[in-house]
């Protein structure tokens, strides 16, 4: 009986392993056609938000660092158009297919709660908070990409 | 190779597989005596004198006794290859097979009384304690803490492998409840619009597609409940080359209003 227990806890281990390194195939084999040719490219965007008549601007700095099993941290430097750096925050993406992207939020520096208030609210229904991302549009120089849980757009040019 | 450790509960451990054996107390002193003679023959009479205390017993059980310990040693009768016989001469442990543990033979002391070798023991009760306690932990940690950090190891794992199934679930059941975006796209003069479904962002649409600068080559309208996102891709004359800005403003912010942003930001 003993016996039997650890064989399947064997399995499961060996299963677990199995999807782990499925994830991996499917994270590698849908890479966007901008990391595939740079590797780690950079991305610049500029947003202007209007909010109850006041208006903000803002700089990211998105850079791409991926680990050895080829899964992608997204390191934002966000700051206002002043230069004054703001906040720093870092995602963990995925490539799950059909241009679609999961990121999760690793920190962040009360960006979200701060400055997008809105957004914040919405993304807190969504448990436990990945979201999921589409390119919307990719060309040599742009990526414009949209949130599918909140609608969002934004195009960032791409930084060799 | 093998360690003979004479006072140990198991005596016998094999150096390369930490394999251990336990044998019977006459195994043991004649296994002592062939090593203390090592590459040398003991006689029958010798080994009855010194494990049977000269008591009258008969040569087979020293022949069992010598066959029972090629046994534990992984030799036989047939090959001879840890112990030799010489017959009608007696035994003799071929070097380099077992060794007596150190702090053992240090309580020994061998001599050469009338072409015999007597062997005078000389317990050290402290050492032999002290080796026995080396032993037992030895023993205990092959028994029970080389188990244990295996089952260690093996938690670790049924953890790490528990969380891996709990984040890909997760993450894919998530991505299975999500509706997927369909994007239009319209092309209006020189601009490609493109659009979410929504009703919203087909009227912003409309009131916008007529009055866009001609330096806009792509311009993304998307909504959700509270706020518009719009995304531009334009010829900046000034830089003579491609750039991109992003707005958003609150569902009620004023259409002329957005169109006058979209005509100052991205021109």
């Amino acid at each position: 009986m003993k016996h039997v227990i650890k064989i399947i806890l064997y399995i499961y281990i060996l299963l677990s392993l199995f999807c782990f390194l499925t994830l991996v195939i499917v994270n590698f084999s849908n890479r966007p056609e901008v990391i595939k040719q740079y590797g780690s490219p950079a991305f610049y965007s500029e947003k202007e938000l209007f909010l109850n008549g006041d208006s903000n601007a803002y700089k990211e700095l998105n850079s791409i660092i991926t680990d050895l099993w080829g899964f992608s941290t997204v390191q934002a430097s966000i700051s206002t158009k002043g230069e004054v750096k703001l906040y720093n925050n870092t995602y963990s993406i995925k490539f799950l297919g059909n241009d679609v992207i999961s990121s999760l939020t690793l920190t962040n520096n009360n960006y979200d709660s701060m400055i997008e208030k809105d957004i914040f609210k919405v993304n807190q229904r969504s448990f436990p908070r990945y979201e999921f991302i589409k390119i919307a549009y990719e060309d040599e120089n742009f990526i414009c990409t949209t949130s599918l849980n909140l609608h969002t757009v934004t195009c960032r040019t791409i930084v060799r | 190779m093998w360690h003979f450790n004479p006072t140990a509960y198991h005596q016998l451990i094999h150096v390369v597989t930490g394999k251990v054996k336990r044998i019977k107390s006459t195994e043991s002193d004649t296994l002592y005596l062939l090593i203390s003679n090592e590459g040398h023959y003991v006689t029958k009479k010798l080994i009855m004198h010194e494990v049977w205390g000269g008591r009258p017993v008969s040569e087979n059980n020293i022949t069992q006794s010598i066959s029972q310990l090629r046994f534990l040693l992984g030799d036989s009768g047939k090959e001879q290859k840890i112990i030799k016989t010489k017959p009608r001469e007696g035994y003799m442990l071929l070097p380099g097979n077992v060794i007596l543990i150190q702090s053992i033979t240090s309580t020994f002391d061998i001599e050469e009384k009338n072409g015999h070798t007597i062997i005078n023991i000389e317990k050290n009760t402290n050492m032999l304690l002290l080796n026995e306690s080396i032993e037992s932990i030895k023993f205990f940690y092959r028994k029970y803490v080389n188990n244990k950090i295996k089952n260690l190891f093996f938690i670790i794992f049924l953890i790490i492998a528990t969380v891996n199934f709990y984040n890909i679930y997760n993450l894919f059941y998530q991505k299975k409840d999500l509706v997927d975006l369909s994007i239009i796209i319209k092309k209006e003069y020189n601009t490609h619009f493109h659009l979410d479904r929504g009703s919203a962002s087909e009227k912003l649409y409309l009131y916008l597609k007529d009055d866009i600068p001609d330096t806009i080559s792509h311009i993304f309208i998307f909504n959700n409940p509270d706020r518009f996102y719009l995304s531009c891709i334009y010829y900046n004359k000034t830089y003579n080359q491609d750039k991109a800005y992003n707005i958003s403003f609150t569902d009620d912010y004023p259409f002329e209003l957005i169109l006058g942003k979209i005509r100052e930001a991205c021109n």
